[in-house]
C-alpha cells in the first residue's frame, strides 16, 4: 500500500490554532461538502444494498422451495429437471437480455472500477438478481455472495451516476456498494470491508475506509433486521488441548493448499475450452451443467446449491471422513461444471463448502489415527473453510477474519492463521496467478492484480537518497563567506540549514549574485528564503516525486531531529532508482 | 438524495412485506417437518425422524427444541457421536439445561472421562429441567453415584449417595437402592439405616430384608443379620440370603464367646474351633506344598503347625475345664491360624469362614 503521510514541517505553534479552528469551525471544515455527501451516500447505499440483498436471499430460498421442494434432499425427477430447465432459461437471459451477468461478480466489479469508470448498468443488477436466484435456487453449485457484491456495486453505481458525482467518486462508489452487498449476503461486515479493500480496491485511505465501513455496517444492520444476528454457523466448543494439534492443522493447510490448486487448475483449464465451443452451444451449456449436477444430486444432493445446511452438518460430525472427502471431490467437480458453463453465480459458498468437507475429512481421519489428540472435527471443518478461501480466492487476511465472524469463535484463531497461511503460500507458489486474475484475462480484461501489487516492493526515499556529503550552508552565515566555501566544494546546488529545523536550497549562481549585489552584508538566508518540504528515509518514493521536481536538492532528515541531515535527494536520483526497478521487473517477467 | 431516501423507504416496505411472508412460510414448513419428526420418533422410526428434523432445521436452524429432538433421535438411532456434537452445541447455548447435561454426562461416562462425567452430572443435578425435575435430578445423582463407585472413588460416591438419600422421597424402592449403594460404598451403617427405613414402609420387602441382613452381617451384628436373613429367606429372597444365613448360623454355633453360653458348650466349641483350624492349616499347607513335618520349619504355615502341635494337649475338654483361661489362648491361636490360612490360601468357606469372622469381630471389639 502507498504511504499517505505527507513530508514533515517544522513545529509552528501559530499553525496549531488555525489547524484546530479549521477542523472544528464551520468555515473551511476538514470534510468538504462533497465528502460529507459521499459519506451520507455510503449509508444510503448500504441500506439499499442491504434491502436488495435481503430480497435476493429470500428469492433464492423461495426459488429453491418452488423448484426442488421443501426437503433438504430433493427427490427425482425434480433434482434433475430443475437445474437443467433453469439452465435453459438462464442461458437465454444471460446471452440475450442481460449480457453482463455472467461470472461471479467480483471481476465485473473490478472491471467497473478500473476500466469503465465505475459504470455498472442498472439492468445488470436486475439481471444478476434474476439469473442467480434461478441458478442457485435450482441447485447449481454456486453461491450468492459474489452476486450480492455485484448487486450492491451496481446499485451504488446507479446512484452515483444519478447524482452526477465527479469521475473519481463514481469510480470509487462501486466498491462501496460491493462491500455493502457482500456484508449483507454474509452477515459479516468486517469480512466484507477487508475483502473489498484486499481484493477489489487494493488500497485504503481514510475517505475510502470510512465510506466502505459505513456502507457495510448499514447493510448488515438492515440484513440483521430481517434475518437476525446469529452467526452463520454454530460450531461446537473448541479449545486447543495440546500444542501438537497445531501440527495437525498445519497438515490441513498443506492438503487445503493442494486442493485449492486442483480447483483453480480445473476451472482455468476447462473454461476456455467451453468458451471455444460454437456460439449456439452457449445456450445449452448451463442446461447441460444442470443435468450433470442433477444426476450427481441424485446420489449426493449435498453438492447442490450453496450447501450451508450441509456445512452445518459436517461441523456436527454427521459424516464419516470418507463421505466428507467424497463430498469435497464432487463439490469441486460440480462447482467447476456450473461455473465454466457460464451460469451466473458466486464461488464463495462453494469454496466454504469444499473447505468444510476437506477440513472435516482431515480432522476425522486424524482423530482415528491419533486418538490421543483431542481433535474436534467441527473445528477442523471450520478451519478448512478459511483454508480453502485463502488458497482459492487468495485473500489471506479476509480468510482469517471471515472464520472468526461466521463462527463467533475466537479460540480458533491460531489454527486458522497457521492453516490459512500454509495453504496460501502453497497455492501462491505453485499457481502464481490467482483465479480471479486468470478469469479476467480469459475474458480479455487486464485488471490489476491486487495480489501482485501487494508483492511489489515499495520504493522508499532511502533507496534513492545519497549520503549527506555535499556542503551544507548555514542560513545565518554571510553570503560572501558561504560563497567562498562553495568554491572548494563540488556541485552547483547546496542545502541551507536555517537552524530551526527548516531547510532551503540555493544554487551557486544565486549565492554569487546575492553576495555581490546584496545590500549591506547579506546572509545566505536572504538568498534562500523558501523553505523546502522535508523528507524522511521511510517515505515512499511516490511522495518524494511530488516535491523533488520543484527543487534541485531535497533534504532527507532524521525524524527525531530535523536539523540532522541523513541524506539528499534529487530528481535524477529518483529516476535512476525507478529505472533499475523496471529493469529488474522485466528480467523477472 | 431525497429521491434515494424515498426509494430506500419504498424498498424497505416491499422487503418487509416479502420478509413477513417468507418467514411465515418458513415457520410453517419448520413446524410441519418438526411435527413429522416427532411423530416418527414416537412411532419408533428414528431414521425417518432424523430426516424430518433436519428438514425442520433447514427452516429454523437455531430452534432449540428442533435440535434437541434431533439429538435424541440420533441417540435412538445409534448415532452417538453425531448426537454428542449437537448436544455440545446446544450446551453452549444452554449450559444449565438438565437433559443436555445428563446426555453429555452419559457420553463422557461411556468414554471413561471422569472429570467431564462428574462435571456434566453435577450440572444435570443442579440444572434446569423442563419437567419432572425431582425425578430427573435423582436419576442423575444415582447415575453419578454408580459411576463414582465404578471408578473406585468411594469417598466421592458416598457424598453423593448421602445427598441423594437426604433429598429423595420416602419410598421403599428408593431406600433399597440407596442402601445397596451404601453397601458398595462400604458404609454399612448408613446402608442398614436405609434398609430399615425401607422395611418401615414394607416389612416384607425381600430385597430390603436381604440388604439389611447383609449390612448387619458386614458390620458384625450377626444377631440382627440372622433375624433379617431368616425373614428374607421366608420372603423369597435369592440364594444369597440362604448362603449368608448359613454362615451366620455357623458363627452362632461356633462362637465360644457368646453371652450366656455355658462352660461346657464353650469348651466344646473351643476344642472344635481348634480342631477345625488345625484341619484348615493342614489343607492349606498341602495345597501350597508346604512340608509340615520338616525338622526345621521355615514357612509360616509350618511354624504354625509346630505351635499347634505344642498347644494340642491344652486344647482338650479336660484341660479347658481345669483352666478356663485357656479358652482365650486356644481361641486366639485358632484365629491366628485362620488368618494365616486366609492369607496363604484365600478366603475360607463354611465353618472356617465363621471362625475368621468371629476373629474379626473380636479384633474390632478390642479396638
Amino acid at each position: 500500500m502507498a504511504e499517505n503521510t505527507e513530508p514533515g514541517r517544522p513545529a509552528n505553534n501559530a499553525g496549531l490554532w488555525s489547524s484546530a479552528r479549521s477542523w472544528l469551525g464551520p468555515q473551511g471544515s476538514s470534510f468538504s461538502r462533497e465528502e460529507q455527501q459521499f459519506l451520507l451516500l455510503a449509508v444510503i447505499i448500504g441500506v439499499t444494498s442491504g434491502l436488495a440483498v435481503s430480497l435476493f436471499r429470500m428469492a433464492i430460498e423461495s426459488t429453491r422451495i418452488w423448484l426442488l421442494g421443501s426437503e433438504i434432499e430433493p427427490g427425482f425427477p425434480r433434482v434433475v429437471l430443475a437445474p437443467a430447465l433453469a439452465g435453459l432459461v438462464i442461458a437465454f437471459l444471460a446471452i440475450r437480455v442481460f449480457p453482463r451477468v455472467r461470472g461471479s461478480g467480483v471481476n465485473q466489479t473490478k472491471a467497473a472500477l478500473y476500466i469503465y469508470d465505475g459504470y455498472i448498468p442498472f439492468s445488470t443488477v436486475g439481471g444478476k438478481f434474476l439469473t442467480c436466484s434461478l441458478s442457485i435456487g435450482s441447485g447449481h453449485s454456486l453461491g450468492p455472495e459474489d452476486p450480492s457484491l455485484q448487486i450492491g456495486a451496481g446499485l451504488a453505481s446507479a446512484m452515483g451516476r444519478r447524482l452526477r458525482l465527479g469521475r473519481e467518486k463514481v469510480r470509487l462508489i462501486a466498491p462501496v456498494g460491493a462491500a455493502a452487498g457482500l456484508a449483507a449476503a454474509f452477515n459479516t461486515p468486517i469480512t466484507a470491508v477487508l475483502f473489498v479493500i484486499e481484493e477489489v480496491i487494493g488500497r485504503w485511505s481514510a475517505a475510502i475506509l470510512g465510506s466502505v465501513v459505513l456502507s457495510a455496517v448499514s447493510s448488515v444492520v438492515v440484513a440483521r433486521w430481517f434475518f437476525g444476528d446469529e452467526p452463520l454457523f454454530r460450531v461446537p466448543a473448541y479449545e486447543l488441548a495440546h500444542p501438537g494439534e497445531l501440527l495437525a492443522y498445519a497438515s490441513l493447510g498443506v492438503i487445503g493448499g493442494l486442493s485449492s490448486l486442483a480447483f483453480v487448475k480445473l476451472v482455468a483449464g476447462v473454461r476456455p475450452r467451453l468458451k471455444a465451443w460454437p456460439t449456439w452451444s452457449q445456450y445449452l451449456q448451463p442446461a447441460g451443467a444442470g443435468l450433470i449436477i442433477g444426476f450427481i444430486g441424485l446420489w449426493l444432493p449435498q453438492v447442490m446449491g450453496a450447501g450451508y445446511e450441509f456445512i452445518d452438518q459436517a461441523m456436527h460430525e454427521q459424516y464419516a471422513w470418507k463421505m466428507l472427502a467424497l463430498l469435497a471431490v464432487f463439490k469441486i467437480l460440480a462447482t467447476t461444471i456450473s461455473f465454466v458453463s457460464g451460469t451466473p453465480g458466486g464461488l464463495f459458498a462453494p469454496t466454504l463448502f469444499m473447505g468444510a468437507m476437506i477440513g472435516g475429512a482431515v480432522g476425522s481421519l486424524e482423530r482415528d489415527l491419533f486418538p490421543q489428540l483431542t481433535i474436534s472435527v467441527g473445528a477442523y471443518a471450520l478451519v478448512g473453510m478459511g483454508t480453502l478461501f485463502a488458497g482459492i480466492l487468495r485473500a489471506p487476511m479476509t480468510s482469517v477474519f471471515m472464520i472468526l465472524e461466521v463462527s463467533g469463535n475466537y479460540s480458533i484463531i491460531l489454527p486458522v492463521m497457521i492453516s490459512n497461511t500454509i495453504a496460501y503460500l502453497i497455492s501462491r507458489s505453485l499457481q502464481p496467478t490467482s483465479l480471479f486474475d486468470i478469469l479476467s484475462r480469459q475474458d480479455g480484461l487486464h485488471l490489476p492484480s491486487m495480489e501482485a501489487q501487494r508483492e511489489d516492493a515499495i520504493l522508499h526515499v532511502e533507496d534513492a537518497m545519497r549520503p549527506p556529503t555535499t556542503l551544507v550552508l548555514l542560513g545565518n552565515e554571510l553570503a560572501s563567506a558561504a560563497l567562498e566555501r562553495t568554491q572548494r566544494a563540488e556541485g552547483d546546488d547546496f542545502l541551507v540549514s536555517h537552524g530551526d529545523g527548516g531547510w532551503s536550497c540555493i544554487s551557486k549562481e544565486a549565492l554569487t549574485r546575492t553576495a555581490r549585489e546584496g545590500a549591506g552584508e547579506p546572509l545566505v538566508a536572504d538568498a534562500a528564503p523558501v523553505r523546502l518540504p522535508l523528507l524522511h528515509p521511510d517515505h515512499s518514493l511516490e511522495i518524494a516525486m511530488r516535491h523533488v521536481q520543484h527543487a534541485a536538492l531535497l533534504p532527507v532528515v532524521h525524524r527525531a531531529n530535523y536539523q540532522q541531515l541523513v541524506g539528499v535527494l534529487s530528481l535524477s536520483d529518483v529516476v535512476e532508482v525507478y529505472r533499475k526497478a523496471a529493469g529488474t521487473r522485466s528480467e523477472k517477467q | 438524495m431525497a429521491a434515494f431516501v424515498a426509494a430506500a423507504v419504498a424498498l424497505f416496505v416491499i422487503t418487509s412485506f416479502a420478509a413477513r411472508y417468507f418467514h411465515a412460510h418458513h415457520d410453517s414448513l419448520a413446524d410441519e417437518w418438526y411435527a413429522r419428526g416427532a411423530a416418527h420418533l414416537e412411532g419408533g422410526d428414528p431414521e425417518a425422524a432424523i430426516r424430518a428434523l433436519r428438514n425442520a432445521l433447514l427452516y429454523n436452524r437455531d430452534h432449540f427444541q428442533y435440535r434437541m429432538l434431533l439429538a435424541q433421535a440420533l441417540l435412538r438411532a445409534g448415532h452417538g457421536e453425531e448426537a454428542r456434537s449437537y448436544l455440545l452445541t446446544l450446551w453452549q447455548r444452554e449450559p444449565g439445561h438438565g437433559v443436555i447435561n445428563l446426555e453429555l454426562a452419559r457420553f463422557a461416562a461411556a468414554r471413561g472421562q471422569v472429570h467431564e462425567t462428574v462435571r456434566f452430572y453435577q450440572n444435570a443435578i443442579h440444572g434446569l429441567w423442563p419437567e419432572q425435575a425431582e425425578e430427573n435430578r435423582l436419576q442423575a445423582r444415582l447415575e453419578l453415584s454408580r459411576f463414582l463407585l465404578d471408578q473406585q472413588m468411594t469417598e466421592e460416591a458416598r457424598a453423593q449417595i448421602m445427598a441423594m438419600a437426604a433429598e429423595m422421597p420416602r419410598r421403599s424402592d428408593l431406600h433399597v437402592t440407596a442402601g445397596n449403594l451404601f453397601l458398595r460404598a462400604e458404609d454399612d451403617e448408613q446402608a442398614l439405616a436405609q434398609f430399615e427405613a425401607a422395611l418401615q414402609q414394607d416389612a416384607e420387602d425381600a430385597q430390603a430384608l436381604l440388604g439389611a441382613g447383609r449390612a448387619a452381617f458386614r458390620s458384625g451384628n450377626y444377631m440382627a443379620a440372622r433375624r433379617y436373613l431368616n425373614q428374607a429367606t421366608e420372603a423369597g429372597a435369592d440364594s444369597d440370603a440362604a448362603e449368608l444365613l448359613q454362615t451366620t448360623n455357623l458363627i452362632f454355633e461356633a462362637d465360644p464367646f457368646r453371652w450366656r453360653l455355658g462352660s461346657l458348650e464353650r469348651n466344646r466349641r473351643t476344642v472344635r474351633a481348634f480342631e477345625q483350624s488345625l484341619q484348615r492349616l493342614r489343607s492349606c499347607a498341602q495345597a501350597r506344598g508346604v512340608d509340615l513335618e520338616a525338622d526345621v520349619p521355615q514357612a509360616e504355615l509350618a511354624l504354625l503347625h509346630q505351635r499347634a502341635l505344642q498347644r494340642k494337649p491344652h486344647a482338650t475338654l479336660r484341660e479347658l475345664r481345669r483352666n478356663p483361661d485357656l479358652v482365650e489362648i486356644v481361641m486366639d491361636f485358632a484365629f491366628e491360624v485362620q488368618r494365616a490360612s486366609a492369607r496363604h490360601c484365600g478366603p475360607p468357606q463354611g465353618a472356617d469362614l465363621a471362625l475368621l469372622l468371629i476373629a474379626r469381630q473380636r479384633e474390632a471389639a478390642e479396638q
